[in-house]
């Protein structure tokens, strides 16, 4: 009887120190993962509401997003993205594909790789090193 | 007349005017009082295409077409946006914007649920969007008012796929069905004409309840529902849409449309579905399901010069072939022979359409419109050894001029209509032929004093060939109490011509004899109904919450009597008849994403049988509806669930029928379920769903399925589902404009 209490809090141990790695594992990559969090806003000519839901339709499906907002009354564009997976640069040229125009955010570095917003950022997207800054 | 008419070829060029010119001026009042323009203010209309600026001097103008929208949205960054309810727009706009000085409390809501009720209509009317359309299967119309709580479609009977629907506890003669203002799904459409319109053609559905406006026509006893299909200067430049499910149908919906230039645009939407396989899971050896192969197509071109004309024309055509009945039917061998009982319809259907309207130049309150369709609709069909064929040719056409009277608070709008309907029927040896006319008049008046209050009072004259003529006078009123609660009353007349055997020939798939009185009248009844809706934000998201109560009491009624079993009889209403309606409804969006819809409906409709007066039967007494619409983050998940809950009713009497064919007074209240999961990706999406999740059927929906030319035959009593769960897949791929 000793023995099954020891062995089985033995097990409840094992257990329970496994469970909080894990968990402390998962807040790990989970505080790295909001570290790669960045928000962009850019102008786009976002005219009237269909225009809207096409620009956060397809923006919905760029590599990395996290949301999109279209604003009409502001003109413009609100994407919150992982970094480590996507950059400024497909966005804007993804709402200019659309047919909208859209110019590059305020505060973006000349190779277009990092917004002001994003210079904590240290893994920038391997496709945004080399990008041509839209015109 | 019919020899002379060229029917096919007649062609009565029509204007509808539904594009309205707005315009007006954005203005803040500086730190002195005085107005100073806002260049670059944004005006557009939300889920539109419609947006524009406006200029240096504040000036916009914007031409959206009307119908669909509820209002405009003025906006600039740094002032609280105004709204502007485009039905109290009648004429130049002046839109003074107020700094926004305010902490945002409110999260104000983006999105537009895909049912709504509209604030611009002066009656009550649902908006069912595109959006709604794709939570379900909805493979045409017939399906497409599954999360709806106001209508209910029924199976007419156990055998044919013929739907039926229901509203205000009514059948579906009383509401009058159009497509893009076109009375459509008259005389011998009316029991499979839901079946035409495929969901992928669908833009938007109203349904609006009460007697509708004089403008239409005097048919609209209980309501309207009306179709908008997809245009194509603003829809999808290529749509397909594939779909099976577990009975084996398969269906194809192909949609194109090309922008010429920037006034003229053309389109094509192409439907195909197929279903031959044969099924019967509660073995009483008819068919659950029937054998369907159709092919639907429609053309159509449009013109549309904002603020001058928009004309529209194009041309629809139908082939559908049903069958059914027994399993081991063979239509080449056994049809008119009693070796085996079995169905078939073949319809050919063609329709021309043009529409447009003109606004006169200079005078923009001003404007003409009118609308023409020519249908041409042939049915050849059997049920066992009765035969029924039929030929309608129709002529529809309507002109409305429109004009506002000294101030903006008057409006007038009159006009003319003239609906031909030509019916060659042929049941067995036979023959029935009626030509019916219908020249009108009719005129309605707005009153418009201030926002708050709008009153529309019509009439119409019509002078019918076969009933004389009549009145119809209408009655709408709408108020706003405050900024969130709308009041609406509405009352009129309606007039139905009946059509005996083309409206009712599900009743030929049994042994039932038709006993028709002569002299049928026509149907009179007045409506009445009042609603009462409230918009409240509840944690920073609006709750809709709607009741109403809506009254039809017939002056004179085609009482369509099955309480004997042996026999269907149609004659003029003797007592009394009518259905009353009360409903409420509440949409909120509890958690973000998340659409709640629930909604409970009472109807307590009786009619006089031979004086005597009991409940209609198969009218369910009461109706509950649960949806919920929940979509994950960026919309790449979508789930939808809906419950309904079918209240009990009364069967007609069956107690002279042996005892193995007599069925119980009265059915019970059952539960339906349906669930449906989206993934979507940027171009094209899958969806997959289950109707009917608990697989809930009505017992034995054939009566006496063992002795189908026999004496208690009979396919109609059906009051619930007769086939089980179906599984469903499909795909959609859109090239979007």
């Amino acid at each position: 009887m000793k023995t099954i209490i020891k062995l089985g809090s033995l097990v409840l141990v094992i257990m329970m120190i496994t469970g909080l790695n894990a968990f402390s594992q998962e807040e790990a990559i989970s505080k790295n993962k909001d570290e790669n969090i960045c928000t962009v806003t850019f102008p786009a000519g976002v005219k009237c509401g269909n225009c809207k839901a096409k620009i956060e339709k397809d923006l919905a499906f760029q590599k990395g997003v996290k949301s999109v907002v279209a604003s009409v009354e502001d003109k413009t564009v609100t994407v919150k993205f992982d970094k480590s997976k996507n950059c400024c640069t497909s966005f804007v040229e993804a709402v200019k594909k659309l047919g909208y125009t859209a110019e590059m955010p305020e505060g973006h570095s000349e190779d277009g790789t990092k917004h002001k917003d994003c210079k904590k950022n240290k893994e920038v997207h391997k496709d945004c090193k080399k990008k041509e800054v839209p015109k | 007349m019919k020899s002379t008419l060229p029917v096919l070829f007649f062609f009565c060029f029509a204007i509808q005017v539904f594009s309205q010119n707005i315009t007006g001026t954005v203005v803040e009042l500086n730190d002195n009082g005085n107005k100073v323009p806002l260049a670059g203010a944004n005006i557009y209309i939300p889920d539109s295409e419609y947006g524009t600026v406006a200029d240096d001097k504040g000036y916009f103008e914007i031409f959206p077409e009307a119908n669909n929208y509820d209002y405009i949205i003025v906006s600039f960054v740094g002032f609280i946006n105004d709204t502007l309810y485009i039905n109290n727009i009648t004429g130049p706009v002046e839109v003074i914007l107020q700094p926004d000085n305010r902490l945002k409390e409110v999260e104000v809501i983006d999105r537009k649920s895909g049912t709504h009720i509209s604030r611009i209509n002066t009656g009550l009317t649902q908006v069912i969007t595109g959006e709604e359309l794709t939570k379900a299967a909805c493979c045409n119309l017939s399906e497409s008012f599954e999360t709806n709580a106001s209508v209910d479609v029924s199976y007419a009977d156990a055998i044919t796929g013929a739907k039926k629907i229901q509203f205000l506890g009514l059948t579906g003669s009383y509401v009058q069905m159009m497509t893009e203002n076109n009375p459509n799904f008259r005389g011998l459409a009316t029991l499979y004409g839901m079946n035409y319109i495929p969901g992928p053609w669908m833009e938007s559905i109203q349904v609006s309840k009460g007697a509708a406006s004089v403008v239409n026509g005097y048919e609209s006893l209980t309501g309207q529902i009306n179709v908008e299909l997809k245009k194509p200067d603003v829809s999808e430049k290529f749509y397909i849409n594939l779909l099976t499910n577990s009975a084996g149908k398969m269906e194809g919906n192909v949609n194109t449309s090309v922008k010429i230039n920037d006034k003229w645009s053309t389109g094509v939407l192409i439907h195909g579905e197929y279903l031959d396989n044969r099924i019967d899971h509660n073995n009483d050896s008819f068919l659950d399901i029937p054998l369907i192969k159709q092919f639907n197509i429609l053309h159509r071109w449009k013109y549309y010069d904002p603020g001058r004309l928009m004309t529209q024309f194009g041309i629809k055509y139908l082939k559908e072939d049903r069958s059914g009945g027994q399993v081991g039917f063979d239509r080449e061998n056994d049809t008119d022979t009693t070796n085996g009982y079995g169905f078939g319809v073949i319809t050919d259907r063609f329709e021309f359409f043009a529409k447009g309207g003109y606004t006169f130049p200079g005078a923009r309150e001003a404007s003409l419109a009118f609308i023409s369709t020519l249908s041409h609709h042939r049915h050849n069909s059997f049920y066992g050894i009765r035969d029924y064929d039929a030929t309608q040719n129709s002529i529809y056409t309507n002109a409305i001029f429109s004009k506002e009277l000294g101030e903006r608070k008057h409006r007038i709008n009159t006009g003319l209509s003239y609906i031909y309907d030509d019916y060659d029927e042929n049941l067995n040896d036979s023959s029935f032929i009626k030509d019916e006319m219908i020249t009108g008049v009719f005129a309605d008046y707005t009153f418009l004093p201030h926002d708050l209050f709008t009153l529309i009072l019509g009439i119409r004259a019509d002078k019918n060939s076969l009933y004389g003529t009549s009145f119809t006078p209408r009655l709408h009123i709408k108020y706003f109490i405050d900024e969130h609660t709308t009041f609406r009353a509405s009352a009129g007349k309606g007039y139905r011509s009946p059509n005996v055997y083309a409206e009712n020939v599900s009743y030929l798939a049994s042994s039932r004899l038709f006993l028709i009185s002569d002299e049928l009248k026509q149907e009179e009844g007045w409506n009445y109904g009042v609603n009462a809706t409230r918009y409240f934000y509840v944690c920073g998201r609006e709750l809709t919450v709607s009741s109403e109560f809506y009254r039809t009491d017939f002056v004179n009624q085609v009482v369509v009597d099955i309480e004997d079993p042996r026999s269907v009889e149609f004659y003029n209403l003797d007592g009394r008849s009518y259905a009353s309606s009360i409903q409420a409804e509440a949409s909120w969006e509890p958690v973000k994403r998340l659409d709640v819809t629930i909604a409970w409906r009472y109807t307590d409709v009786k009619t006089s049988y031979h004086n005597v007066l009991k409940l209609k039967p198969m009218v369910n007494r009461y109706k509950g509806l649960i949806t919920l619409s929940y979509a994950t983050n960026l919309k790449k998940w979508q789930f939808d669930y809906t419950l309904q809950v079918n209240g009990d009713g009364r069967l007609p009497y069956t107690g002279s029928n042996p005892e193995t064919y007599q069925r119980d007074d009265t059915y019970p209240a059952y539960f339906l379920m349906n669930a449906q999961i989206t993934k979507y990706f940027r171009k094209w999406d899958i969806y997959a769903g289950v109707e009917n999740l608990a697989d809930y059927v009505q017992k034995d929906p054939v009566i006496a399925s063992d002795q189908p030319f026999g004496d208690y035959f009979d396919t109609s009593m059906i009051w619930g589902p007769i086939h089980g769960r179906k599984f469903y897949f499909g795909i959609r791929y859109a090239i979007d404009r």
